[in-house]
């Protein structure tokens, strides 16, 4: 293990007003490389805010003022200049609440690829297909030399849903349990091979045993990606980070490894919070 | 107490029940007087033969059928792309400012305009400004901004119904704002688009007024060739047979007309439904 490990994310004095009420106030992190980062903190305290200012996500919010300096491998991702669709293509998100699109499980994932300009083996519309959804041979799927075809493939594997929907990729995603659904957005998020990914409170909607399956997807996620997961659980938070960031009142008050932030933390509000005095 | 809590329930809920039924009975009423006054007028060969000035009983309105057939078919291949896309501009890219609070103003007070105004606009500008002549298509265009608002209104209904998730979702994986519209938010929007603004085209395929002034005419021994030709309308024609036709069975005529009016629109609302229905079972 590199004793400093290489920094992905560096964040400089971030302040951000909504409405001129202060959302985020002078907030300073570097964020490690292939880890877990996890954002705890009391609701509307800024982890979410901050996450989302990220991949400027921030930007669809009107009346928004953010100052500040956000870089990402080593380049600034704020201001007017910058490609935020580019942005948004290394920094994947999931939202709280599962949201497939209303396509098939196939169209799901394929639809990152699509508007990158990828060609798919087989048409997204065909006439039959109003009628009767064309079933998708799973098998002639895994052996195509497509790149969508095998993106898809790759993708709900690496998000351990493969073998859990290959019988019905051309079924609507709908028709998933939440727990599938919120692993089907993390597969469409992965397809388009992000640096980073974003999560905003992945498994609050989900019970424990999908919450178990994401967790153990995410500590294997974070071999290719860097995971920056917002969490009201706090055990989760211990479970699967390997740092912490606590959030009181738009500040980051305390970041750090999350042994540390846990065991130890240097401040008092911190240590009242990971006890769950508060929050 | 307790027994006058429950009969005052009743009293409302009967109030309530009465005033649904006597609307549908209106509805029953109006379709049933009009058969009647119809009578053996209403055959097959009343809807596909040719209009016969001599003597309106050898003839059909099988013209007239033809014309209001060709209006609604314009009138949706014109307004339906204008409208969905002004209702595109206002959800998805004009934000709450002033300028999208003076379109939809404007949209609204539009919806309010007598259609008989929409008729002498038409007049002027598309007859005779532009030098459509009084025609199919000055009718076509004349019905068709008046179709507008209500086409306008039932899409951005439809585009605000989509989930803000899923926008979100798509411009989170780098899709640019046109490519959501595109992929995500107007398939999901479409079909309920599509079913308002039938119903809206629907009761434009009954306006008389304003294709009496752009177009519309009683009695044509052909059909519309060109889109620059006169035509004959439903509504217009039972204006004639109702109001200023010598014939003594013009009366059972109109009725006979009327029928097949009410039938079409019925029929058209009754697409809308089936078309609503499917796009919702096959959606999730």
């Amino acid at each position: 293990m590199k004793s400093q490990p290489e920094t992905i994310i560096s964040v400089r004095s971030l302040n951000v007003w909504y409405n001129g009420l202060q959302a985020l106030k002078d907030v300073n992190a570097d964020i490690a490389k292939n880890k877990v980062i996890a954002l705890i903190g009391a609701s509307g305290s800024g982890k979410t805010t901050f996450l989302r200012s990220l991949n400027r996500m921030l930007d669809l919010v009107t009346a928004i003022r953010i100052e500040g300096q956000i870089s990402i491998d080593g380049k600034t991702i704020l201001g007017p200049e910058v490609d935020v669709i580019k942005l948004r293509q290394d920094v994947g998100m999931v939202f709280q609440n599962p949201t497939p699109f209303p396509k098939s499980i196939y169209d799901n994932i394929a639809y990152g690829l699509e508007i990158l300009g990828r060609k798919r083996s087989r048409s997204s519309f065909s006439l039959k297909g109003i009628f009767r959804p064309e079933k998708i041979d799973y098998h002639k799927l895994e052996a195509s030399s497509n790149e969508v075809d095998a993106t898809v493939v790759k993708s709900l594997k690496d998000a351990t849903l493969w073998l859990e929907v290959r019988d019905r990729l051309n079924n609507s995603a709908f028709r998933l349990s939440g727990g599938q659904q919120q692993r089907l957005c993390i597969a469409r998020a992965i397809a388009v091979k992000p640096k980073i990914l974003l999560m905003d409170e992945p498994c609050s909607e989900l019970d424990p045993i999908s919450t178990k399956k994401i967790e153990e997807l995410i500590n294997r996620l974070k071999h290719q990606y860097t995971v920056v997961i917002v969490t009201h659980n706090l055990s989760q938070a211990r479970r699967i980070s390997d740092y912490t960031g606590f959030f009181h009142m738009g500040s980051l008050t305390e970041f750090g490894t999350t042994s540390e932030i846990f065991r130890n933390p240097k401040h008092k509000i911190t240590q009242e919070y990971v006890r769950g005095d508060f929050g | 107490m307790n027994l006058s809590k429950f009969s005052s329930e009743n009293l409302y809920f009967g109030i309530f029940r009465m005033v649904t039924f006597s609307m549908v009975l209106v509805f029953v009423g109006i379709i049933l007087i009009l058969l009647i006054n119809a009578g053996p007028a209403l055959n097959l060969h009343f809807l596909t033969a040719d209009w016969v000035q001599s003597d309106i009983t050898k003839g059909g309105i099988y013209p007239a059928i033809v014309g209001s057939f060709y209006i609604g078919i314009g009138v949706a291949l014109i307004s339906l792309p204008l409208g969905i896309g002004t209702a595109i501009y206002l959800t998805e890219y004009s934000s709450g400012n002033l300028t999208k609070r003076i379109i939809q103003l404007a949209i609204r007070n539009l919806a309010g305009v007598p259609s008989i105004i929409y008729g002498l606009f038409g007049l002027a500008f598309f007859a005779r400004t532009l030098a459509l002549g009084t025609s199919l298509i000055a009718a076509t265009l004349t019905l068709s901004i008046m179709t507008l608002p209500w086409i306008i209104s039932a899409s951005v209904e439809a585009l605000n119904a989509v989930p803000h998730s899923f926008r979100e979702a798509s411009l989170a994986l780098g899709a640019t704002k046109w490519q959501t519209i595109k992929n995500i938010i107007l398939p999901r929007a479409l079909p309920g688009c599509l079913t308002g603004s039938i119903i809206g085209i629907a009761r434009t395929m009954g306006e008389t007024a304003p294709i009496i002034l752009v177009g519309a005419t009683f009695f044509l021994s052909r059909l519309p060739g060109s889109i620059y030709d006169k035509f004959m309308a439903l509504p217009y024609h039972i204006f004639i047979l109702a109001t200023q036709h010598p014939s003594p069975n013009a009366p059972q005529y109109a009725s006979a007309t009327a029928v097949v009016l009410i039938g079409l629109i019925i029929l058209i609302n009754l697409g809308a439904i089936l078309a609503r229905y499917y796009f919702k079972k096959h959606e999730a």
